[in-house]
C-alpha cells in the first residue's frame, strides 16, 4: 500500500519535473524553481483564506443591492 | 552552423551531418532577399552578459531597451506560431488517388499511406510552457553567471562571429542533454554497436571516459541494408583494394585522380538506376552544395520543399536563383506557386523564367515521408519544369529492387532529369552521385567545382559500393540482396505498426525506415535517450534546429541488419519508456489484434 503510494507520486513528481523541463536543470535551479511555484502556490492559498471570503461577503452584497434596486424599479 | 551536431547520427559509420533547416528557412521575397524565417521567430535575446562590444558603456539603457523589446517580440511570435499551430491542425487523410499514365489509361497506383499526427490541445499547451520555463531560467543563468567559454576578443566594431540566440541555445538548452548526443563509438555501427561511456562533472560542459564500453543495438545509423559490417564481401574486397591501390589518389577527377574503379563505378551507378551516365563525388554534402550552382543560376526558378535538406538549401543559395518553399509534401501548393511564378515572370523584369527546377528528396530523414513522386512528375511535365531528385536516404532503401523512389513508384526512370543520392546510407560507403542523361552528366563534369577542385574518392571506398551495389542488383550470383531488401521492408513494417499500436505519435510513410517518434518536450528527448541508453539501446534525439522549436523527436533507423528478436526487444523497451515518460499521446484508433512480422508479404507479392 505504501509502495503503491509511494509509485503513484513518484511517477507524477518524474511527470511535472518533465513537462516543466525541471529534469534538465542544475539543482540550484531546481531549487529555484520549486521555491518559485511553492510561492505562488502559498500566495495564492494565503490570499484565498484572507481575502476571498470578505470579498465574496461584499460581492454578494452588491448583488443583492442590486437586485433590491431593480425590485424598486419594477414594483 | 554549430547545432549541425544535434541533429547528426554520430554512431554512423561515415558521419554526414545531416542538417534540416526546416519551417521554410529560404523564404525570398519577390526583389530576391532572403529572410530566414527560422531567425525571425528567433531574434537574438541581448542581455546583460552579451550585450554588443560595439555599443558604448553609456548606452546601457538603450541595450536594456533593445532587450526588452527582442524579449517582447519573440514571445509575441512564439505565440503567434502556437496559434498558428492550432489552427492548422489537421491528420492527413489516406486518399486514393488515380492518376493517369503516360499510355492516357487511368490506373489506381501506390497509395501514400502517410501520417502527421497533431497532438492534443493540452500537449501543445505543456510544450510551449516548458519550452517558456527553460528560457526564462536560460535568461537568468545568463545575467548572474556568464559561463567559462572562449569569447572573442579584441573585435571592437566587428560584426560578431556567433549568433547570439544560437549562442544561447548552445549554453541554455543544448548543453543541458548534451550527453545524448556525438556519443563516441568503438565498433562498426552495424546491427550492434560499441558505445563508449562518459559522465559529466559540470552539467554537459566537459565529459569525462570511465573507460567503460557499452554493447548496443543500434537504432541510430543509416545503415539501411546492413553494408556496415567488419567482415564480410564487401570489407574484403575493399582491403585486397587497399593493397592494391592504396588510400588515396591524392588528385582531383579532372587531373591524376581518376583510376578504373571510378569508371567502373560511375557505369555501375548508371547502370543500377536505368539511366545513360552518372558521375561520382567523394562527400555526399558536397554533390548538393556544389553541383547545383552548375545547373541553375540568376534568372532561374526553383521550387524546393520545406523540408529540403541543409546541402539543398545551401547549393541553392550558391546559386543565386530565386527560390521558392512548398509546404511539405503539399503538390496544390507546389502547383499554385508554380503558376503564380510562371504567370509573373521575373521579378521586376516580368521577363519568362530561364529554367524552373523542382527540386525534392525521396525519403525526407526528420519527417520519415516519401515525395509523391507519380504527381511531382504530372505537375513537371504540366508546367515543363525540370525535376532533381535527392535518393540520399531512398536510394538501397526504397522499392522492390532497392533501386530508389522511383522503383517505389514504378515511375520511368526518363521522367526525372537529375538523380542525385549518396553511398553514405545504404551502400555503407561514403560520396555522393549524380546521374541522368550524358549531357547533362557531360555539363556537370566539366564545370563542377566539385569534379574539379576536391580529391576523387578513395579506392577502397569506391570497392565498397561497388560491391554491394552488384549485391544489391544480384550480379552476386545471390539472393542476398534482395533478401535484405525483403527483410528492411519486414522490419519497417512491423517495427512501424508495433509503435502505432502502442499509442505513440510517429511521423511519415509506412515503407519510409526512418521512424520519428514525437516526444516534443527538450527534456524528453532526453529522458528518452538516456532511458534506452541504459537498457542498451542506442538511439538519436532530434532538437530545435533541425526540427520545428516545438517537435522534438527520437529518430529510429531500421536497418536489414535487425532480425525480428532485437526489435521485439527494442519494442518492448521503449513501450517501457513511453509509460514511465507518458510519450503515448495519439488519438487514433489501435489495432486490437497482434502484429505479426512479415505479414504483408501477400500483398506486396505483385510489385
Amino acid at each position: 500500500m505504501f509502495k503503491l503510494l509511494k509509485d503513484y507520486f513518484t511517477y507524477w513528481y518524474f511527470q511535472y519535473e518533465l513537462i516543466t523541463n525541471i529534469y534538465m536543470f542544475e539543482p540550484w535551479e531546481k531549487f529555484l524553481l520549486h521555491g518559485l511555484l511553492v510561492c505562488i502556490i502559498g500566495l495564492i492559498t494565503y490570499s484565498s483564506f484572507v481575502y476571498l471570503p470578505t470579498y465574496l461577503v461584499s460581492l454578494w452584497k452588491s448583488y443583492t443591492d442590486l437586485l433590491s434596486d431593480f425590485k424598486a424599479i419594477y414594483y | 552552423m554549430t547545432l549541425n551536431n544535434i541533429s547528426s547520427n554520430e554512431t554512423a559509420k561515415n558521419i554526414k551531418i545531416k542538417k534540416r533547416i526546416t519551417n521554410g528557412i529560404i523564404n525570398e521575397d519577390k526583389n530576391g532577399l532572403s529572410n530566414c524565417e527560422t531567425a525571425k521567430s528567433c531574434p537574438k535575446p541581448i542581455l546583460n552578459g552579451t550585450v554588443p562590444k560595439n555599443k558604448k558603456e553609456g548606452s546601457s539603457k538603450v541595450a536594456l531597451f533593445t532587450a526588452m523589446k527582442t524579449y517582447v517580440k519573440f514571445h509575441i511570435l512564439m505565440f503567434l506560431d502556437y496559434i498558428n499551430q492550432i489552427f492548422s491542425r489537421k491528420v492527413v487523410p489516406e486518399k486514393q488517388r488515380k492518376l493517369p499514365t503516360q499510355n492516357g489509361t487511368a490506373h489506381n497506383v501506390k497509395v501514400s499511406k502517410e501520417s502527421f499526427e497533431q497532438p492534443a490541445l493540452h500537449t501543445a499547451l505543456m510544450t510551449y510552457l516548458g519550452f517558456y520555463i527553460l528560457m526564462f531560467l536560460g535568461y537568468i543563468n545568463q545575467f548572474f553567471f556568464a559561463p567559462k567559454v572562449a569569447r572573442e576578443k579584441n573585435r571592437e566594431g566587428y560584426v560578431p562571429l556567433y549568433d547570439n540566440f544560437e549562442k544561447f541555445y548552445l549554453w541554455y538548452v543544448y548543453r543541458r542533454v548534451r550527453d545524448c548526443w556525438n556519443r563516441p563509438i568503438t565498433s562498426v555501427p552495424g546491427a550492434m554497436v560499441t558505445v563508449k561511456e562518459r559522465v559529466t562533472p559540470d552539467y554537459g560542459w566537459t565529459f569525462v571516459f570511465t573507460g567503460r564500453e557499452i554493447p548496443s543495438l543500434n537504432l541510430g545509423s543509416y545503415n539501411y541494408l546492413g553494408f556496415a559490417e567488419s567482415h564480410s564481401k564487401c570489407a574484403d574486397d575493399s582491403i585486397d583494394t587497399l593493397h592494391k591501390y592504396g588510400w588515396a589518389t591524392c588528385s582531383s577527377r579532372h587531373e591524376l585522380g581518376t583510376n578504373n574503379l571510378h569508371v567502373e563505378l560511375e557505369q555501375l551507378t548508371a547502370r543500377f538506376l536505368g539511366v545513360e551516365a552518372a558521375i561520382t563525388f567523394g562527400m555526399g554534402f558536397a554533390t548538393n552544395s556544389l553541383n547545383l550552382p552548375t545547373l541553375v543560376s540568376d534568372g532561374c526558378l526553383v521550387m524546393s520543399d520545406e523540408k529540403n535538406h541543409a546541402s539543398l538549401i545551401l547549393g541553392l543559395r550558391l546559386s543565386g536563383a530565386l527560390i521558392r518553399v512548398f509546404k511539405h509534401n503539399n503538390m496544390k501548393h507546389l502547383e499554385k506557386l508554380l503558376r503564380e511564378a510562371i504567370v509573373n515572370g521575373q521579378p521586376k523584369t516580368g521577363k519568362p523564367w530561364e529554367k524552373i527546377l523542382i527540386v525534392v528528396e525521396g525519403v525526407y530523414s526528420m519527417e520519415g515521408s516519401i515525395v509523391k513522386l507519380p504527381e511531382v512528375i504530372a505537375l513537371k511535365k504540366m508546367y515543363k519544369a525540370y525535376l532533381y531528385v535527392d535518393e540520399a536516404h531512398s536510394i538501397g532503401a526504397l522499392g522492390p529492387h532497392g533501386r530508389g523512389v522511383v522503383d517505389y513508384w514504378g515511375c520511368d526512370p526518363q521522367d526525372i532529369d537529375v538523380f542525385m543520392g549518396t553511398f553514405t546510407k545504404s551502400f555503407g560507403s561514403a560520396g555522393g552521385y549524380i546521374a541522368g542523361s550524358k549531357e547533362l552528366i557531360d555539363h556537370i563534369r566539366v564545370h563542377s567545382h566539385a569534379a574539379c577542385y576536391a580529391s576523387s574518392m578513395s579506392p577502397p571506398v569506391a570497392q565498397q559500393i561497388i560491391t554491394s551495389m552488384k549485391i544489391i542488383m544480384g550480379e552476386d550470383g545471390t539472393n542476398e540482396g534482395i533478401n535484405r531488401i525483403r527483410q528492411l521492408k519486414h522490419n519497417t513494417r512491423y517495427f512501424r505498426k508495433r509503435l502505432h499500436q502502442m499509442g505513440v505519435i510517429i511521423y511519415g510513410n509506412e515503407d519510409s525506415p526512418v521512424v520519428p517518434l514525437l516526444v516534443y518536450l527538450f527534456s524528453k528527448i532526453g529522458g528518452v535517450v538516456r532511458g534506452l541508453a541504459a537498457r542498451k539501446i542506442a538511439t538519436v534525439g532530434v532538437g530545435f534546429p533541425a526540427t520545428p522549436l516545438m517537435e522534438g523527436r527520437i529518430r529510429f533507423c531500421l536497418s536489414a541488419a535487425h532480425t525480428k528478436e532485437q526489435l521485439d526487444y527494442a519494442l518492448e523497451q521503449i513501450d517501457d519508456i513511453a509509460n514511465e515518460l507518458g510519450l503515448k499521446y495519439s488519438q487514433k484508433p489501435r489495432c486490437p489484434r497482434p502484429i505479426i512480422y512479415g505479414s504483408d508479404d501477400d500483398l506486396d507479392a505483385t510489385d
